[in-house]
């Protein structure tokens, strides 16, 4: 079991109390013969602090995985296999998260057209360290094809620029 | 309507040049899914659900949906063999024997039985589908709220336990999937449930928004980490179609794989990965030769290929009959009919023939669609790996994104979408099979439901799940499989201490 397991068992376990307190004393969960809005989830509050409970034991009591049985095993091998962080991704991860945030918070605000020609050239510039020519032209093109596709094809009602409309 | 009647006419639906338009479609996105590492069929189909609101027709939506399901299970082979990348999960044991003999110089034999394989397993397993459905479905139509609540619990246990590394970790994204489920509105009180004062909360998550945050956004992530830069394969294919000798060696693994796959299909959580593996290990044991395997024997591409379509068609069983999707992508084709209004159970036959046979019938249609569409065109197929990431990645998020602000045209869905990614993200890195979790989230309402009308029903007494015959019979097996999986659980704590205790 890794680091971040004797982590998560620990929230698994708090999410649970919080579901069932919320459960019983705000939501109610009624009788058996009417069960009330709480009822499932209160089981389920239930469930979540007792497999937490579980999976902590199993983080205790099996500190590594034994690797022993599959020794030599193509099956195995090929199933285990963990791919390679590349180096940098990190950051590249937390900018394409930023950007997807940044797209979510532009989108009504600028309008749909605005806020795409903003995330993907961001995302060619910044994310890709793409150069500025190619950034442009993949930017105009991503977009064009989208704004194309959902609003013409498939008829999605787009938010449009404020200031434009 | 009789099996003959119900297929003929079904026939008739697909045959229209819209479904034949929607299921090449379905067939030509699943193999570049299939194709390309990264999105698997789960997360396409999540991904294209918003679009089934602009398809008017439902057998339409659900065709393509379904094309794109058993056309990922092809195209995942070829990049298997040509490039030991797995294009997705059913596909990773192919890359063991179908690589090897690629850097033998016999690639073009191993994508022939790969499709070959696939064609015929993917065709017996339709014909398994039309006769054993219509009697399920049937037998079905007796089932009361009891019934139902067993029925979707059993699946849903099997689907976790079966699914995953790790049995807890599956019931804690169960149980997470069905916290999500509650969210929003109570049907029968009208409280509103774990809103926390945000008004958009109070008509709960949508399917979509899960869906595509989960397996779509979080994949984005998490694939932005691992993407290195992949290889064009230099491989040259040659003749595709298998000599005699290769067919000889292989035509009983195939047989065999589509036996398992249809099996292990119809049971919630088995599905195209388990079926391929239990498929290699099979032909591993059975084989006179079982030193070759690993080093390129054409037994072990051919039995996984079978049964990883076998399972795929056979997977649409408990969907078309029950309304227990099995695995996440059965689930995401579950939400395709719901968009559509129309509900999967054993009414879909009686309520909803056209859908039930046209789909079916569309399955024949598609597999012959498919083989011709990997069989000569597997040299385009590999070229789409030349797509960039730093492209195709953006493209996809602003797909997700549009797609789930389309469904309520507010800006809400786009942050529920983005935590959403965040938490399939997580479970990526954790190792956790995220698949429970629009599983519980889809049957959430309906088990919740059917449990407080039993209780209603009862009295408020549990013992109506075991004092009628079927929902009895479910409890037993749900026993059966409870007790069966902690003696498994019991013996592999056994081997783990022992393990270590000799490290």
């Amino acid at each position: 079991m890794s680091k971040s397991d004797n982590v998560t068992n620990l929230v698994v376990i708090a999410l649970g109390i919080f579901v069932v307190y919320h459960s019983y004393y705000s939501l109610r969960i009624g009788i058996l013969i009417s069960p009330g809005a709480g009822f499932l989830p209160f089981l389920c509050g239930l469930a979540l602090v007792a497999l937490g409970f579980v999976w902590r034991l199993q983080t205790i009591l099996f500190k590594s995985p034994p690797q022993v049985e599959n020794a030599g095993d193509p099956l195995a091998a090929v199933c285990e296999a963990e791919p390679a962080r590349l180096p940098g991704s990190r950051v590249k991860l937390c900018l394409a998260f930023a950007a997807t945030l940044a797209y979510a918070c532009l989108f009504e605000r600028i309008g749909f057209l605005a806020a795409t020609l903003v995330f993907m050239l961001g995302w060619q510039v910044v994310v890709e360290r793409q150069r500025w020519l190619k950034a442009i032209i993949i930017t105009a093109l991503c977009t064009a094809a989208m704004y194309t596709l959902f609003r013409y094809l498939l008829h999605v009602e787009l938010p449009s620029n404020p200031l434009l409309s | 309507m009789g099996i003959f009647d119900g297929i003929i006419s079904g026939f008739f639906i697909a045959l229209t040049p819209m479904n034949l338009l929607f299921a090449l479609l379905g067939a030509l996105i699943g193999t570049a899914v299939g194709v390309l590492p990264g999105l698997g069929p789960a997360a396409t189909i999540a991904l294209l659900l918003p679009i089934t609101y602009s398809i008017a027709s439902p057998v339409a939506a659900v065709i393509m949906m379904a094309g794109i399901y058993y056309g990922a299970m092809y195209g995942g082979s070829t990049t298997s063999i040509l490039l030991n990348l797995p294009g997705e999960a059913a596909s990773v044991v192919t890359c063991i024997d179908g690589y090897k003999m690629a850097q033998k110089g016999q690639a073009g034999p191993a994508l022939g039985i790969a499709a070959i394989g696939s064609f015929i397993a993917g065709s017996v397993a339709v014909v398994g589908l039309t006769l054993f459905a219509p009697p399920i479905a049937e037998f079905a139509l007796s089932f009361g709220p009891p019934e139902k609540f067993a029925l979707a619990l059993l699946g849903l246990l099997m689907a976790v336990t079966l699914s995953g590394e790790s049995v807890t970790k599956g019931l804690i994204i169960m149980v997470l999937g069905l916290l999500f489920g509650t969210v929003g509105i109570d049907p029968i009180s009208g409280k509103s449930r774990f809103d926390f004062g945000v008004t958009e909360l109070q008509s709960g998550f949508d399917f979509v928004t899960l869906a595509v945050g989960v397996f779509g956004l979080g994949e984005i992530f998490y694939n932005l980490e691992q993407q290195g830069n992949v290889e064009i394969v230099t491989t040259r294919v040659g003749q595709v179609f298998p000599r005699m000798a290769d067919w000889a060696k292989s035509r009983m693994a195939i047989l065999r794989g589509t036996l398992i796959g249809f099996f292990i299909g119809i049971i919630p959580g088995g599905g195209a990965v388990i079926s391929s593996l239990l498929s290699y290990a099979v032909e591993k044991k059975v084989s006179k030769h079982p030193e070759e395997f690993g080093h390129g024997a054409i037994e072990g591409v051919a039995g996984p290929e079978a049964a990883n379509n076998a399972a795929s068609s056979s997977s649409f069983i408990p969907l078309l009959t029950l309304g227990i999707p099995g695995n996440a992508a059965i689930a995401m084709i579950f939400a395709c009919l719901l968009i559509k209004g129309v509900k999967p159970g054993p009414f879909l036959i009686v309520e909803h023939p056209d859908v039930f046979w046209g789909v079916i019938a569309s399955m024949y249609i598609g597999n012959i669609m498919l083989i011709i569409l990997n069989l000569p065109l597997v040299g385009i197929w590999v070229q789409l790996l030349r797509v960039p990431y730093g492209i195709l990645a953006p493209v996809v998020i602003l797909f997700t994104a549009i797609g789930s602000y389309s469904i309520a045209n507010q800006a809400f869905d786009l942050y529920a979408l983005i935590a959403f990614g965040v938490l399939g993200y997580v479970l990526r890195k954790l190792k956790i099979e995220a698949g429970p979790l629009p599983l519980a989230f889809i049957l959430g309402p309906m088990i919740e439901g059917s449990m407080r009308q039993s209780l209603l029903m009862s009295g408020g007494s549990f013992s109506i799940f075991v004092t009628r015959p079927i929902s009895s019979t479910i409890v037993a097996l749900f026993a059966i499989f409870i007790v069966g999986q902690a003696v498994l659980a019991i013996r592999r704590t056994g081997r783990c201490s022992k393990a270590q205790k000799a490290a």
